[in-house]
Formats: structure tokens, sequence, C-alpha cells
């Protein structure tokens, strides 16, 4: 099913960290149909931060779902912003949830918009 | 003050019986007597309204009507009408109406003090008939401003009520005390001196007479530098001379070099001219310094170390009207104020007059004897009732007033403070020898004494060690054994006697010992006498009067007639009588008196009166003297006969003395039957008193019964109410003790008056921390605005609501400040109550808490549904695997719904899921395991893989075909390093074909990647020949809430 005609990922590396299967699938699904290469879904944080540190070729974006099996996903936040990847928060709470040192980010809420979490990953 | 009003004006206060005494003023006021009468009355509305008319009948002069704003003039007279406070300014009158109900107590006092204020020395105050006390304060006002005051004594004109200017009189400020028709002269001398002064040149006569006066101030200051120790050449001339002058006219003379002669001669006269000098003695705050001073240093160390069951004693001896007390009283209150815990302050106020002590009881002042008081303490000490300020009852309620004179009474004792300013200047220096003596025995160790600024101790140096020499503050020497002097005051008081107060004289070598010789030959040869007052009682013996004197039969008696021997009784009877009688020296020679012996002691009998004090009853000295050796009986009779040659001769004498004698008794007779006669009449008066006096008490013992039995009642109902009380009491102290509200009540100043005992978890309050402000308490509360609040609700009466929080944040509390209102509904402090709402607050945390996570679980959900949907309809468009993937979903969100903790049974989700596609084919399968919990992330892909198996199962599976069987058992193993997991195993047998495993559709995929990914599980997914095994190994998050599987039963 193609939702977009145009491609606005289109050769860009976008990590999906999201700890639900069938939601990290979905989202894969969608990113790839607007182009990108979807690295991941990772589910766990240790797994994530692990994944980050390796040194590897450059990422250009990443989804990071807030909860991870009952943790906050803001380690994993903070080391992105050190690699300065651009990233967008889905989060299945209150878009005023989001810990007030985070609240710069850009945030899809659950379930997601894909024109809202294309344009804001496109942006970002 | 402009030429306007250059002439003196008296003021009148009249009371009770005033129409009379006023009749009698204006008799002796001539016609333009140089002076203008302003006629202040207690008089009441109805019966005032005549008195100008009344007076216009007295009296020549003009008589107005006084109105507010009428402008005093010479030769008039003013009448205060009924229903109106009067006072003056500038010469002009200002009158305030009262309200109807109002009623000024002293109008006098009122109108004096500002007549003082106004015209100073030019002002009179005239003190007529009345009853209270009203016109002494404004006497005393009149005459610290150097103006003249008279007060009226008994005359035809009454005063019909003398309490008014007996009142006067007794404070010692009055400088006239005449009957009410002398007082008109007086005024116009007074009149005259004062123009005379005013106008120096007027006149040359006076104007030299004045220029004498003023040189002989030189020599009046010496006499009373020398007589009294003060110098007063540093006063104001002008007033130095007023005062003289006063004194002289008071003297009646007008002659200064007289004055000075006067002044020479008579100390009286000196002390008088003293104090009138010094009669601004008594005001609020005088000598503003030394009561500070009085306040820095002397109060805080009564104060020091004092707790509150102490007691803090000051005298003021001759308090007069009081101002000195309760200046005193309001330094100590104003120090008790700034003290959390003070001891109890008594203050004995005490002075010999009554009156004065009546007009300090009543403790109502006239706004003038208030200039010295500062606006606050006027604020905060005095209440404004209708023209005077009356001392509030915390500063009243300090003082003890009663009368007692410090010489003549026992003193008071254990004194921290003994006032008693501007007292000793009215005693001479040996009164005050023994006074100062007193306060020393009056005070404790290291108590202080406050003398007034004219007076010292100088001459006690062993006694007192001054503190602030400046301001006349001493201290008692603690070391200084009192020389208790006590005894010789108690000693020396006999009643009778004035003039007891004698400085005690050493007794010195010479003096004293011709005092014992003269004593010894009297003793020895003085003939025997006795001392007796006029009805012949004996008060005093000499030696040696067995003689002539015994101890007569039947009661003991002094009576000197009874106890004379019997030979002379007849004479001494006589000569008794007849010295009483003339006043004179009687002598009567030659009385034969017979001694036990028989033998006969001629003897002399002589009873001479002594004049004693003026007053005093008389006493007459009886005197016996032996004539010549005693004789034998003929021998006397021989002398007899040789003396007077011839009986005939003494026959005759006896019988003329004998006659002397009857009739001497006839008299006597008569005089006691008439005595008789007027006694039985007392007597029967007596008896009739006595008859009705009986008859009343009848009555009232009739009454008594009566009232008796009422009181009976209206006790038996008082003891009714009292136990209902008790039991309202007890009721509201169980209720305190049992409620869990905290709850405190405060007055207006924060002080603790009562709380329950749940404050306890509120402040650290202890049982006697009533009566301490509650913002010396620690809380436990975070409540920084407790005072601020308190205040608000005080004075907003609006009741004010907050939640805060337990300083350890343990707890949480509703605060509620409300008004505390009494029986008559006014606000006279705060309640403040806690309550826990700990709970509430806790469960309104944990419902924000629960709405977010419910809001997580939902849009998750719909994500998971999203994603479903999503794989579901882009692999296989069917909507059916859709719908039964949802109903998957919808079954594992029942069961966690229904879960009491969010944590689910694998059981159930395994048996639900089964029972679903299974149906009736259930004996088909088995299931076995222990009981373990999952929480939500495990029952969801748990249950998807369960329903993907189950469906699998369905379509090609054991539950497809009639031979298959499914079992499916699980357990919890534990690694090497203790951590749990779950192995789960679905084995499918007896399969008739082998399934098909070429097809990997999504289901496939939800167990072999989406348990992987999601659960970090391992899956293992075979198909054989005739079986399906799935083996499936989900570790499981560290068993710290101790819900160890348990095995199913």
């Amino acid at each position: 099913m193609i939702y977009h005609a145009k491609m606005p990922l289109q050769g860009r590396r976008i990590l999906i960290i999201e700890d639900d299967f069938l939601v990290g699938q979905a989202l894969s699904c969608i990113l790839e149909l607007a182009g990108a290469t979807v690295l991941g879904p990772i589910g766990w944080l240790d797994e994530a931060i692990a994944y980050l540190k390796a040194d590897r070729e450059r990422i250009h974006g990443a989804v990071l779902d807030v909860n991870l099996h009952g943790e906050r996903s803001y380690p994993i936040a903070d080391v992105l912003q050190r690699l300065d990847v651009p990233f967008v928060f889905a989060t299945g709470y209150g878009m005023d949830s989001l810990d007030v040192h985070y609240a710069q980010h850009a945030r899809v809420q659950k379930p997601v918009d894909h024109d809202d979490l294309l344009a804001k990953l496109a942006a970002a | 003050m402009n030429a306007r009003s250059r002439f003196p004006i008296v003021g009148i206060g009249a009371s009770a019986g005033g129409v009379q005494a006023l009749e009698g003023f204006f008799q002796g006021v001539p016609p333009q007597p140089g002076l203008c009468f302003v006629i202040v009355t207690h008089l009441s509305r109805a019966r005032d309204s005549i008195l100008p008319e009344i007076i216009a009948r007295f009296t020549s002069l003009p008589v107005h009507t006084a109105a507010n704003g009428t402008v005093l003039e010479i030769d008039n007279v003013y009448v205060l009408p009924p229903g109106a406070v009067l006072t003056v300014d500038e010469g002009k009158l200002q009158m305030r109406d009262l309200e109807p109900v109002e009623r000024e107590r002293k109008p006098i006092d009122v109108f004096f003090s500002s007549l003082a204020a106004d015209s100073g020395e030019l002002s009179a105050g005239v003190v007529l008939s009345g009853g209270d006390s009203d016109g002494t304060l404004g006497v005393k006002a009149i005459k610290e401003r150097g103006g003249l005051t008279l007060a009226q004594t008994a005359d035809d004109f009454g005063p019909n009520i003398p309490e008014m200017p007996e009142s006067a009189m007794t404070i010692g400020v009055v400088d006239f005390c005449v009957p009410a028709p002398m007082m008109g002269e007086k005024l116009v001398e007074f009149a005259r001196s004062a123009a005379m002064i005013e106008n120096m040149a007027a006149d040359s006569q006076e104007a030299l007479e004045l220029a004498r006066l003023d040189s002989a101030r030189s020599s009046i200051y010496g006499i009373l530098r020398s007589q009294i120790g003060h110098d007063f050449s540093g006063y104001k001339t002008k007033t130095f001379i007023r005062r003289v002058q006063r004194r002289m006219q008071v003297n009646q003379m007008t002659k200064a070099d007289a004055y000075v002669d006067l002044l020479i001669k008579s100390p009286e006269e000196v002390a008088a001219l003293f104090r009138d000098l010094l009669i601004n003695v008594t005001n609020f705050f005088r000598d503003k310094e030394a009561f500070d001073t009085l306040a820095e240093v002397v109060i805080p160390a009564l104060f020091a170390g004092r707790e509150a069951e102490d007691t803090i004693r000051v005298w003021v001896p001759g308090c007069a009207t009081g101002e000195e007390v309760f200046s005193i009283g309001i330094l100590l209150r104003e120090y008790m104020d700034e003290l959390a815990v003070h001891p109890r302050v008594q203050i004995f106020a005490t002075d010999i007059d009554e009156r004065a002590l009546g007009v300090a009881r009543a403790a109502r002042y006239p706004a003038q004897l208030l200039d010295s008081v500062s606006v606050e303490r006027r604020e905060r000490f005095f209440t404004m009732d209708s023209g005077s300020y009356v001392v509030t009852k915390e500063v009243r309620d300090l003082c003890v007033f009663s009368p007692h004179s410090v010489i003549r009474d026992p003193p008071f004792s254990r004194m921290d403070l003994v006032s008693c300013r501007n007292l000793l200047i009215y005693f001479g220096g040996d009164v005050q020898n023994q006074v100062i003596p007193t306060f020393h025995y009056a005070l404790r160790p290291e108590g202080f004494l406050f003398l007034g600024m004219s007076e010292n101790v100088s001459q006690f140096d062993d006694l007192f060690k001054p503190i602030e020499k400046k301001h006349r503050i001493f201290r008692r020497r603690p070391e200084a054994a009192s020389p208790l002097r006590l005894p010789m005051i108690v000693a020396s008081i006999r009643p009778g006697q004035d003039n007891i107060l004698k400085p005690r004289r050493p007794q010195m070598g010479g003096a004293a010992l011709r005092e014992m010789v003269e004593n010894r030959v009297l003793e020895t040869f003085s003939p025997p006498h006795v001392l007796v007052n006029r009805d012949g009682d004996i008060v005093y013996y000499s030696t040696r009067t067995g003689k002539y004197l015994e101890a007569a039969s039947g009661v003991p008696t002094r009576q000197i007639l009874t106890m004379a021997r019997k030979g002379l009784r007849l004479d001494m009877r006589t000569v008794f009588r007849e010295a009483v009688e003339t006043g004179r020296l009687v002598t009567r020679e030659g009385i034969p008196l017979e001694d036990d012996d028989g033998r006969v002691q001629i003897i002399r009998l002589t009873v001479e009166p002594l004049r004693g004090d003026q007053g005093a009853e008389p006493l007459f000295l009886v005197l016996f003297v032996d004539e010549g050796p005693s004789l034998s009986r003929e021998e006397a009779q021989l002398r007899a006969s040789t003396t007077h040659d011839g009986t005939t001769y003494q026959i005759e004498q006896e019988l003329r003395e004998t006659r002397e004698r009857l009739q001497s008794m006839i008299e006597e007779y008569e005089t006691a039957v008439e005595e008789l006669k007027s006694s039985n009449e007392e007597l029967v008066s007596v008896n009739e008193e006595l008859q009705s006096t009986n008859e009343e008490l009848e009555a009232s013992k009739e009454e008594l019964v009566s009232l008796n039995e009422e009181l009976h009642t209206v006790n038996s109902e008082l003891n009714g109410k009292l136990e209902a009380l008790d039991r309202a009491n007890s009721d509201l102290q169980n209720l305190f003790d049992s409620t869990a509200v905290a709850t405190v009540f405060l007055d207006k100043r924060l002080v603790i008056r009562s709380f329950t005992p749940a404050m306890n978890d509120v402040f650290n309050i202890l049982p006697t921390d009533r009566g301490r402000p509650i913002t010396d308490l620690s809380s436990r509360l975070e409540l920084p605005s407790l005072a601020e609040d308190i205040a608000s609700v005080v004075a907003n009466h609006q009741t004010i609501e907050r939640r805060v929080r337990r300083s350890d944040q343990s707890a949480h509390y509703l605060v509620r400040f409300s008004p505390y209102r009494n029986g008559d509904r006014r606000i006279e402090g705060a309640v403040i109550s806690f309550v826990n709402v700990t709970g509430m607050t806790l469960a309104e945390e944990k419902q924000q808490v629960l709405i977010a996570e419910l809001q997580h679980r939902t849009r998750n959900l719909l994500a998971v549904v999203q994603s479903i949907a999503h794989q579901t309809l882009e692999s296989t468009p069917s909507v059916d695997g859709f719908n039964k993937r949802l109903g998957a979903l919808g079954r594992s969100q029942t069961l966690l719904s229904s879960a009491s903790d969010d944590q689910v049974d694998l059981a159930e989700i395994v048996r639900l899921e089964l029972a679903t596609f299974a149906g009736d084919k259930m004996d088909k399968v088995s299931l076995s395991g222990p009981s373990v919990s999952l929480s939500l992330d495990y029952v969801q892909a748990l249950a998807l893989a369960i329903h993907e198996l189950s469906t699998n199962a369905m379509k090609y599976g054991a539950l497809k075909e009639a031979s298959g069987r499914l079992t499916v058992q699980w357990q919890v193993d534990h690694d090497v390093d203790g951590k749990p997991s779950l192995v789960l195993e679905w084995h499918e047998t007896n399969l008739s074909a082998a399934p098909d495993t070429s097809h990997r559709g999504y289901g496939r995929q939800l167990i072999e990647e989406a348990l992987v990914f999601s659960l970090r599980a391992k899956t293992e997914l075979r198909f054989h020949q005739d079986e399906v095994m799935c083996r499936i190994e989900v570790p499981l998050p560290s068993m710290q809430d101790g819900s160890i599987p348990r095995l199913e039963a």
C-alpha cells in the first residue's frame, strides 16, 4: 500500500526505537515506503544505547518511543542529542507529559499519524 | 493672652445644696468686684433650668446662661446650662452638649482644669456644697498653675453636703477654707493683688510695696535655705513672688517685712510656704526623666528572675489622688506586655486621707492632668469618657488603695519598690528620721526607693545607697542590719498624744546622772502621792501610799474614794470634789488618821489639778503629808484639846465641818438624783429604741427567712445549672480528647487558650503551653504565613482555608482559620483546625497517575491495532483475520482490566484463548503448569502468540482432526545466575498428516519474531510427521515482589 507518491525520506537512515514489535513493524513499513533506510527497530534501552555507542555510519534521524518496557527512554535521547541525530518522540502519554528538559523536541502521539510523523522527520 | 482677658476668672463648683451656698457666696461679693464668675453645677436637667434667675436674685451683677463661644466679661456671672460640659479657651467659653443618656460625672474638674490651663495665675476655683469629690482635681490644677483656691466651711449657708469641699481641703491645696459669704472679700483682694502685679506702675503705693517684696525675696531665699535646705533662687521670680504674696494674703499681711518676720518666728509658716512653692507635685509622669530612669533601671531589675507565681510588690505611701500610682502602674504594665510570662504585680497605694483615696479609686482624671502623658499611653491606658480620662482596668487592677499612715501605722513589708515622691517634704526632720528607716524596714534586701526631686536620704547612707542620684533612686543596702526602729514606733503610739514623734535624744552623761539623782530624791523624800482623773480613778501611785490607802472589799477598783482609809474617806471626798469643781489647789490640814495599831497620825491632804495639754483630760495630784510623828490616842486627844483650847471650840469646829460635809453630801446627792433622772430618761428612750429595733429585727428575720427560702431555690437551680455545665464541659473535654481534628483556640495576641490533643501531630505543644503565643512553638507544618493568616482572620472575620504539607512530607493537612467569637459575637481571637487529608491527597495523586497510565495504554493499544490492521490487511485483505486478532487483543485486555494488580495468570490466558477456539473440543486439550503472574507486556505478546498457535491448530492441526491431541505445559526455570524464565511447550500430536510448513504467515512471524523482539524470548517451532512442537522460553523479571510461582492445585 503506497501512502505517498513522494518519498520525503529518500536516502535517509532512520533508527526506530520502539518496544512493541507490531508498532515497530508498522513504523518500519511506513518509513520504508517514504524512502528511508530503516535501522532497528530496537526495543530495549540498553540495546539502543549499545547500538548508538558503536561507531557506525551516520544516522539521519530517529523515532523514539518514550516508554521502553516501563522505562523512560531519555538516556537514549541524551545520546542522540550528543551525536547530533535529530529525532522525534512517539508517546502514548499526553503531549504535555514529557519531562521539561526534553520539551523542545518534536513529538508525535500514538497511534501515529503517518503524515505528521513523516513531516516532522523530514523537517528534522 | 491678650488684654481682653486680663482679669481673674472665678470658677464656682456646686452640687447638692448648692443654691443655698451660692446665695451665701454672692452676699459677700460687692458690686464691681473686678472678677468674672462661671458657675458649674451638678444639678439635674429638670431642676437646673431656672438657676440663672435664682442667682440673679442674689446679686446685682448681670447673670447669663453660658453658651458656646460666649466671651467672658468682667463683673458678669455665667451659669452652665443643664446637660452640657463647659471648658474655657482664650477667654471664651466652649460648650459641648451631652447626649441625653450621657452624664459627665466630673464637670467641675473638667472646667477648673481648663480654666487653670487658660488663665493660669488669674484663675480661682471655689468649691461649695456638694457630694462626691468633684472639684478636687480641679482645684489642684488651679493651684498648680498658681491660681487661688477656696472651699466652703460651715456657716448659715451650709454646706449642707460637705463632702465636696472637704475632699478638696484634705488634699491640702485649698488656700482659704472659709464660709461662703466671706469668699467674696478674699476674691476681691485676689483680684486687686493680681492687678497689682500685672500693672506694676499703676499705683505708686503698691509698686513700692512690690519693690519691698522684691527686696525681701533674697532674705526669704535665705530662710528657706537654712530651715528646709532647699534653694529657690533658681525659681522664676514672678512665680515666687506670687506664691509669697499668696501666703501673705492668707496670713492677712500687706507688708513684706512683716511676713519675713513671721517666717523667722514661725517654722510652720516656712513649711507652708515651702509646700506652696512645690505644690505642683503630683502629675502623671511628673519629672519625666526620673520616671524614664525608673523604667530603664529599676523595673527590669524588679522583673529579673521572677517566675509567674512570684509577686512584685510596690508600695506608694502618701499616694494622694493616685497619679504617681498609675504612672508606676503604667510603666509596670508596659514592661509586662513585653514578657510572655510575667509575675503578678501588686501596687499598694496608701494615704491617710480617705477622700483622696476615693478620687484615686475612681481613677478618673480631667484631660489637663494628662498633659505629660504621651498620646500612645493615653490611647493604650486610658479610655475617654465624656470629657474625662479613665484609667483602664488592666492598670487599675494592679493597684490596691487603702487608708494607712506611714507615721502612725505599722509599715508594709517585703516590698520590691517603695515610691514616695514629695511626701517627705511635708515632714519635719524628726519625722523624716523615723519614716526613712521605716522604708528600710518595708523593703526587701536590694529593694528600691524612689523619692521626689527635692528629697534625699543622705543622712541614712548606712541604709540606702544611691543608684541614680540625680533622679533620687536608691537601693536598700542588704548588709545593713535594720536598726529595727519599728518597736519604737509602736511604743510611741499613745492615745491622745500628738507630739509623740520627738527625735530620740541620746542620753548624755551629765543630764542622765542628774535625772537619776532627781528620781532617787523624789522617791525617797517626796510625800506619798497618787494621780487621779476627774472621776477619782487612780492612774499613778507613788511609793509608800499603803498607809493612806487600802484595797477595798469587792471587785478590784482604782477609785480613790473607795480606797482611802476609813478616817480619811470623808475629807478626801470633800477636798477632791472642791478641787474638781474649782480647778484650784485645795488643802486640808490636821486630819487624824488612825492606823492599825490604834495610833493616830495627823496628816495634811492636798489635791492639786494638773494642767495637761489642751483638750486632754485633766488630772489631779493627791498628796499625803504627815504632820509630826504618830501619836497614841490619848496624846492625840490631848493635842487636839490643847491646840484648840477647850472642847466647845473643838466641837463647834467639828460641827461646822460636819455641816459643810453634809452640805456637800446633799449637793452631791441632788446631782446624783438629777443624773439618775436623766439616765432614766435615756434608758427609757433606749428601751423604746430597743423595742422598735426588736420589731424591726422580727420583720427582718421574717424577710431573711423568706429570702433564705428564695436563696435555697436559686441555689438548687444554680446547682442544676452547674451540673449541666459540668456535663457539657466534660462532653466537650471528651470531644476534645477523642477528635482527630487538631484544633487550637487563640486570643487576639496569638496566645493559646486551649487545644485538642491531636494538636501534638501538628505542633510541638504541651499542656503547659497554654498562655504562650503560638508563634513561639515550632510547627511540624510548612506554615510560614501563620501569623499573617491569623491577623487577617481577626481583622476581616473571614474564614481562610489552606492546604499544607508536614515538613517531613509525611502528611497533608487542610488548615482552616476561623474567627473566635465570644458570647456577644465579638471577635476575640481565632480557631485553627487542622484536618489530616493525607489519604485524600495521595488518592488524588494516584488518580492522576492512573489517568496518565490509562491514556498510555489506550494509545499504545490503538497503535497496536493500527499495526495489526496494517499488517493483516496488507497480506490478506480479509477482515476476518483482523477481527480475530482484535478479539484476542480484546480478551487479553479483559483479563488485564479484571486483574487486581495488573498481573494475569498465564493459565488463564492459555485457557481463555483455547476455549474461544476449541469450544467443545476442550477434551482434546490438556493444560498443566504452575501459576505464573505476568504483566501487561507479557500478557499482550503471549496472548497474541497463543492466539496464533490456536488458530493454526484449529485450521491445520490438533484441533481440526478427530484424533489430534494438544498438550500445553509450562514451568519456571532458573539459569545459573538464578534468573527465572518461563518455558512454555505447545505440543500437538496424533496428527494424521504432516502440517504444511511452507507458509510463513503473519502468525508465524508473531511467534518467531515478535516474542523475540518484545520479550527477548527464544522460540522454536518444529513440524514433524504427525506432530507440531512449539517451545517458547521467556526470561521473566526477577521476583522481587515475592510472587514465586505457585503450583497449581
